[in-house]
């Protein structure tokens, strides 16, 4: 409890935090809220409205066919939004395992994850993921996944060396020396201690893996029409770039927004995480 | 009765020198057999590097031994794999020298203590550990605080009721006090004797001083470059020491009521 | 105030301010170091003893800040308040007329540079000789500091070395523009007691040699008896009781000091029970009221809980403690 009291106090006293936190929650609500703030459905097209500047009618416009680009723009943030977690939750969940196993154990084991990682850093990452779009097709499933399985590979580093500095800790041993086995030990004395770069970690993911999102859709491989995506919106956008230009201008404000809003809050979850939250009481 | 034999234990570790350079091997254990009996306090000492603290570790199973065996009660600990020996840690702990480290610090004070008793599925884990903290001297309200509401001496003492909740007949102590201010160090030293006459409980006491080991141990023993170099009664080696290593340090230590 | 003190504080109060919480790590701190005079200082941790030392060069760094208080130190013959010199000057006096060695011999020394440039940095800044010269001098040092084989000590990097010869080299690096003063912040307590014990000699021997003025801050009074004349014993920011050494050690005044004495275990003297002081060492940050000691005190009386003792002299020692009174 007091823990996370004093965490709610630096938060708020973080400029950073508090202002992307705000944003993030924010953008969160506009996603969940997506049918109640749209007064069109996002994909009812209506040629007789076809390429309608900003109005009251329609608030950001209309598209080529007809569509509100206001409420496309809104679906469209969830469908973002739902691909950076899920591709953030993959992430994270290999991150943390392979992290963990090649900390803890080391050896061979670390050896040949830290190969792997080299070897996934090694090749460009863009390239990497178009060529898996390719091959397996696009499809939102798709996209979450190959983002997933794609950008693990810091998050994996940070928690290794995480865990070797933390493995050795006194209190490891005695857990070792009372008969512990090594999951409870990684799992009830070793992560919860190697949380926070983790934290951090998800939230500058969460942002990247959208911008990942928004580049593959605007490709044409990720989210396909006619859902609605950033990058797909911005696509189609293009051609009228010199007619109608709030098809591009509000979905790339949309895009820098919420990247901005994620880096400002895991730039401030870093700075209140990083001296850790519960230090011992420094010495005089 | 002899409650811990240690026989022919040989650790070496490999080092490199520099990114590059060759490999060189330290003997961190070199050959080293030794007994405690049951209720006797044997204390270890030596300098940094001397190989006293991976000797105490290969015996309680935290490190394992190039050669040589481990008996616990008669039993073999160093023919036994690691869910063998699983019930058999409940008789053998250890406390460790700094006491921020030593304890977790996301996890609460009951909770650390009761650990060792949940691992070996303890039903009464949690009085057991109330009881335990009541018993080196915490108050009640000890155990749902978290490690950083306490002072060094308190820390240990946490500490202390950890190693001894599982009632162990065996504790390794590693430098147990060397961390603490020195009134708190003399808290601690009584509190190990006194659990130890209660408990009936038997120590091996590494330390780097001592006047520490002096005032705690019924035998002592002196390790250097990886050798027991002399072990012998208290009395005996302080009074009559044999080897030059143990003279010397001996005459090492700065006395407070030594004229000069 | 006596009048030939090399260094006299008198008043000296450094506080701490992390957030909005205050630490009063020194408060009050008055002593006086005479020329070729050894001080100890001796307390447990938090007791204000390495932020005193730290004071005196004006080397506290944020969120720590001297608040008051004056460090008259003789320089030139003339009298100067360290706190109102410039900063400027003070590079002057640390290093040159003041010298410090920490207790991390294995982190105060630079790995990337070799043992001979590290020791001859504050000769060339200090006394200005440079080139063969300066080598001679920082060989000659290193073999004043003990060691045997100074030429190729000097040609070493740090890593090499081992820490009771790196802390030679600190030795070595912190007499070598000839200092009036030396202070020694737990010189000797990451080494091994057969090290130590060879360190201590060294200090005794060049305290001697060089007539140098010697503040050694310690936890233990087993070092301090080995090298100090006077003995200031202090607690939770203060110096409760300020005595030689023979009288310390023979006939304690204050009951903390007595207390300290008694909980050191002796080589020759098993106990059943050592004599502890009970409780713990108190939070800067939230001190007992009245005397700071009193919480931990056997003979404390009401006054004590209520009432800072002022200082009392007894016999030409200093202590401030009711019993005295």
């Amino acid at each position: 409890m007091k823990e996370t009291l004093k965490f709610i106090k630096l938060f708020s006293a973080n400029k950073s935090a508090l202002i992307g936190g705000v944003l993030v929650i924010c953008l969160g609500v506009i996603a969940l809220a997506a049918p109640l703030l749209s007064g069109y459905a996002p994909d009812g097209q209506n040629m007789a409205e076809k390429l309608q500047p900003p109005s009251r009618l329609h608030l950001l416009g209309t598209d080529e066919l007809g569509r509100d680009v206001f409420s496309r723009m809104i679906f469209g943030s969830r469908i973002s939004l739902s691909v950076g977690f899920a591709a953030v939750f993959i992430s994270t969940l290999i991150g943390l395992l392979v992290g963990a196993v090649s900390g803890y154990f080391g050896g061979w084991i670390d050896q040949f994850f830290m190969r792997l990682v080299d070897i996934v850093l090694s090749v460009p990452a863009l390239f990497f993921i178009l060529m898996l779009v390719v091959f397996l097709g696009p499809s939102i499933f798709n996209v979450m996944v190959i983002i997933g399985l794609t950008t693990w590979t810091d998050l994996a580093r940070l928690v290794r060396a995480e865990v070797l500095s933390l493995k050795n800790r006194e209190y490891i041993l005695a857990a070792r020396a009372s008969g512990a086995s090594h999951a409870r030990i990684i799992i009830k004395h070793i992560l919860p201690n190697a949380m926070a770069p983790v934290f951090v970690s998800v939230t500058f993911g969460v942002a990247g893996a959208i911008l990942i999102e928004s580049g593959l859709s605007f490709l044409g491989l990720g989210v396909q029409p006619p859902d609605p995506s950033w990058g797909n919106i911005l696509t189609s956008g293009k051609d009228y770039i010199e007619t109608a230009w709030w098809l591009t201008a509000f979905p790339g404000m949309a895009i820098f927004a919420t990247i901005i809003s994620y880096n400002l809050l895991g730039e401030g979850l870093r700075n209140i995480l990083d001296p850790r939250l519960s230090g011992s009481k420094e010495r005089v | 009765m002899e409650l811990v034999k240690v026989q022919n234990i040989v650790k070496h570790f490999r080092k490199q020198k520099g990114m590059f350079g060759a490999f060189e091997t330290v003997k961190a254990v070199d050959d080293v057999s030794f007994s405690i009996n049951e209720g006797e306090t044997l204390g270890l000492v030596g300098e940094s590097g001397c190989g006293k603290s991976t000797l105490g570790r290969i015996i309680i199973r935290l490190l394992r031994e190039d050669s040589g065996k481990i008996f616990l009660n008669g039993k073999e600990l160093t023919a036994l794999n690691f869910n063998e020996l699983k019930p058999l840690r409940r008789d053998m702990q250890i406390i460790f020298q700094d006491p921020f480290a030593s304890l977790n610090p996301r996890i609460r004070i009951g909770a650390a203590v009761a650990e060792t008793l949940e691992i070996l599925k303890d039903e009464d884990a949690v009085r057991k550990a109330a009881k335990m903290l009541e018993m080196v001297g915490l108050p009640s309200s000890a155990f749902s605080k978290y490690p950083h509401e306490f002072s060094g001496g308190q820390r240990q003492r946490i500490c202390i009721a950890r190693a001894l909740v599982s009632r162990p007949k065996f504790i390794l102590c590693d430098e147990p006090v060397s961390s603490l201010d020195v009134s708190v160090q003399a808290q601690i030293i009584n509190l190990l004797k006194d659990l130890k006459d209660e408990l009936g409980l038997t120590y091996l006491f590494i330390s780097h001083d001592l006047r520490v080991v002096r005032n705690i141990s019924d035998r002592v023993a002196v390790m250097k470059d990886g050798k027991v170099v002399e072990i012998a009664d208290n009395e005996t080696i302080y009074k009559y020491p044999v080897n030059a290593y143990t003279k010397e340090l001996i005459g090492s230590v700065q006395e407070t009521g030594k004229e000069l | 105030m006596t009048e030939n003190a090399l260094l006299s504080i008198r008043g000296l109060h450094t506080y701490f301010f992390p957030g909005k919480a205050v630490g009063r790590a020194v408060e009050g701190v008055s002593f006086d170091v005479g020329s070729s005079e050894s001080i100890g200082l001796v307390g447990e941790s938090g007791c204000g003893k390495s932020v005193t030392a730290l004071s005196i060069l004006r080397l506290v760094s944020r969120p720590g800040k001297i608040v008051s208080g004056e460090i008259i130190f003789e320089r030139g013959g003339k009298k100067e308040d360290m706190l109102l010199l410039s900063e400027q000057e003070m590079t002057k006096v640390r290093g040159g007329e003041i010298s410090m060695i920490f207790q991390e011999p294995f982190t105060s020394l630079n790995p990337v540079f070799r043992v001979e440039y590290q020791v001859g940095e504050s000769a060339k800044l200090h006394l200005g000789i440079k080139g063969e010269a300066l080598r001679a001098l920082v060989m000659e040092t290193l073999s004043g500091a003990g060691i045997k084989d100074a030429e190729r000590v000097a040609d070493s990097y740090p890593h090499e070395l081992s820490g009771g010869l790196r802390q030679r080299v600190m030795i070595a690096m912190a007499l070598i523009s000839g200092p009036k003063l030396l202070i020694a912040d737990e010189p000797t307590t990451a080494l091994d007691v057969t090290v130590q014990a060879q360190i201590l000699d060294l200090l005794a021997d060049i305290r001697l040699k060089r007539k140098l003025s010697v503040i050694m801050v310690s936890h233990d009074l087993g070092i301090i008896n080995r090298i100090c004349d006077r003995v200031n014993i202090m607690y939770s920011g203060r110096i409760v009781e300020s005595s030689p050494k023979k009288e310390i050690f023979s006939n304690p005044l204050h009951p903390y000091t007595a207390g300290l004495l008694k909980s050191i275990p002796s080589l020759s003297k098993i106990e059943k029970r050592l004599p502890a002081i009970p409780g713990n060492v108190p939070d800067p940050f939230d001190p007992p009221a009245g005397c700071r000691f009193h919480p931990r005190c056997q003979k404390a009386m009401d006054i004590c809980k209520k009432t800072e003792p002022g200082e009392t002299v007894v016999d030409g020692r200093m202590v401030k403690c009711w019993l005295y009174k």
